[in-house]
């Protein structure tokens, strides 16, 4: 990842849970509340701002979204949802959503935790509960009871 | 995803852009699912409100997020040949078990979807819709008994019976409390002296859902307000959580609307100012026969003011059917505020001229989000119109509408006698009464 310093911008460093380091402009990071919260409060000035619930991987792609929407403020809406499309689809499968996702809420970032949240939403609401405990790895701990009761009340969801 | 690393709030998140469907289909994922669901499905149900007021304001019982175009429709469906040909009762209310449909309407456009419901009622006969508002619709049987109806997701609640007196007339009123989240039934009697046909009593009752009882209110207020028209006659809306009726004093025939706010317990009288006049100049050899309905249009109060040009010679040849939406520009509901704003004031937003259309239609009373007025086919009983106007920002001209067919129904039923009585309301997918 290329880090420019054109503009003479603050530039603040960002550590991942994994020790990975990352040095992006203030205005970037700052697009999660969190990370601006730390700013204001003084952590940044002391070497880098951890992130212990955050991966390098992940965070490479926070910050690839947090650059995109930084510098395209008055870019055509079009394009941007072009782009954030492209992001998504990127991002490949639920698995990768989801840490996403969890970064996203952790790090306090509204455009990219509702881009997500609606890509996780759309894949999974045609899914029968079967296919979504399997892709979630959820245990079903209903008694064959209890789980025939609570798809009699609500039938017609199932049909 | 609902691991014990991942937030209760991004579950909630994800299902918040969900149909109610899906949401109530995974509540068997696991225990830790359904209770998340039933806990918080009062959470839920503000993140799949949606709204498209553009102006942001008022309508603030919704959280400022749109999750699905869509709008779904509800009405009256009736029912097929056999079954009609047996019946020739000309005051045709619907029938036992006689099923509901709601209409799916994408964005105003192209794809209407339908899906047949069942009679809430309970096995009762002849539902009539109240109003509808946040999701659940208030609808009442033959017996004045009153049910509150989530129909997405299928539940419906019967309201215990009141124990004041009833009339034919009654004042009937829905809404939504935001203070405390609880829908709430307003029931207005008058009972008049059959001698001298003065007022002889009132009574108010009010209904919350929380506490699932009725409470008598003492009424100091003695106005003779008189809803105009029956039930089905779309004379009563919930605007901004309070009921707002088109009523008719019955002292000098005066039309007006008022509004019972829910915190305050209390009628308000709505715009001070004149109505728009239901009968204008008709033009030369003609006659004018019209009627107003109370419906909201783009997060406003609006009057649907239907009229009917004859010719004077032959009272059977309607000549013209035009509609014109008025709308209460700078009210925005009477929560909170003691005083009606008195800057609001009456303007005509759209003229729909239906001799346009072919073979003519009935105003089904209800607006799409884009202002569409649908109206049903009287040609082809199988398709719903909408009409869609350009935007205009000339108020002296307001625009004229293009009508545009969806058809939607199968072909045996005949909608029309049901739905000229039963006006169409519309709902938000929820999911109270969960």
């Amino acid at each position: 990842m290329s880090i420019t310093t054109e503009n003479n911008e603050k530039m603040i460093t960002l550590m991942s849970s994994d020790g990975e380091e990352f040095v992006v402009e203030e205005a970037v990071a700052a697009q999660s509340q969190t990370i601006k919260h730390l700013i204001e409060d003084g952590c940044s000035t002391e070497g880098s701002i951890p992130l212990p619930n955050v991966t390098g991987r992940v965070l490479s792609e926070v910050i690839q979204y947090c650059k995109k929407h930084s510098s395209s403020d008055d870019k055509e809406e079009k394009e941007l949802e072009a782009w954030d499309a492209e992001f998504v689809k990127a991002a490949d499968d639920h698995v990768a959503l989801t840490d996403l996702m969890m970064a996203a809420n952790f790090l306090d970032i509204k455009g990219l935790l509702d881009l997500v949240a609606q890509t996780l939403a759309n894949m999974i609401t045609g899914k029968s509960p079967e296919e979504v405990r399997r892709m979630w790895n959820i245990k079903n701990d209903f008694t064959p009871e209890e789980a025939e009761k609570v798809r009699k009340e609500n039938q017609w969801a199932f049909e | 995803m609902r691991t014990e690393l991942v937030p209760d709030e991004v579950c909630l998140d994800i299902m918040g852009r969900m149909p109610v469907k899906s949401v109530v289909r995974f509540m068997c994922l696991n225990k830790s699912w359904q209770s998340l669901i039933l806990d918080n499905s009062l959470y839920l149900n503000d993140l799949h409100s949606f709204h498209h007021n553009k102006s942001g304001t008022s309508c603030n019982y919704l959280v400022n997020r749109r999750i699905r175009p869509v709008l779904p429709l509800l009405l009256a469906a009736a029912d097929d040949d056999e079954e009609r040909a047996n019946d020739n009762d000309s005051t045709y209310k619907g029938k036992l078990g006689s099923p509901y449909m709601c209409l799916s309407l994408h964005d105003g456009r192209s794809l209407m979807q339908y899906e047949e419901l069942d009679n809430p009622c309970m096995g009762k006969s002849c539902t009539i819709i109240i109003g509808s508002y946040n999701g659940l619709v208030l609808v009442m049987d033959d017996d004045s008994g009153l049910y509150l109806w989530n129909p997405s997701i299928r539940k419906v609640k019967a309201l215990p019976a009141r124990s004041g007196p009833d009339c034919e007339r009654p004042l009937i009123g829905f809404g939504f409390c935001q203070t405390n989240k609880n829908f709430k039934v307003v029931y207005m009697v008058t009972l008049f002296d059959p001698g001298t046909g003065e007022m002889a009593s009132q009574d108010v009752d009010v209904y919350s859902l929380a506490s699932d009882s009725w409470e008598s209110l003492s009424t100091h207020e003695t106005t003779t307000l008189v809803p105009l028209g029956p039930h089905d006659y779309h004379c009563h809306i919930t605007f901004d959580g309070n009921p707002h009726w088109l009523v008719q004093k019955k002292e000098d025939d005066t039309m007006f609307i008022v509004s019972f706010d829910f915190d305050s317990n209390q009628f308000r009288t709505i715009s001070k100012e004149q109505l728009p006049v239901l009968y204008g100049g008709a033009g030369e050899g003609l006659r004018l026969v019209g009627s107003m309905h109370l419906c909201t249009y783009k997060d406003m109060v609006c009057i649907l003011r239907r009229t009917r040009r004859f010719q004077d010679s032959d009272l059977d040849s309607v000549l013209i059917v035009d509609c014109e939406v008025w709308v209460l520009k700078g009210y925005y509901g009477s929560t909170g505020s003691s005083s009606v704003d008195e800057s609001s004031s009456w303007s005509l937003v759209q003229v729909l001229l239906l001799r346009d259309l072919p073979y003519g239609g009935i105003p089904l009373d209800v607006f799409t989000h884009d202002g569409h007025l649908l109206l049903l086919d009287l040609c082809h009983t199988d398709a719903i119109i909408s009409a869609e106007t350009t935007n205009n920002d000339n108020d002296d001209h307001p625009p004229s509408a293009v009508f545009k067919q969806h058809k939607i129904f199968p072909h045996h039923y005949h909608v029309e006698a049901t739905l000229a009585m039963q006006q169409m309301f519309s709902y938000t997918d929820s999911l109270f009464l969960l």
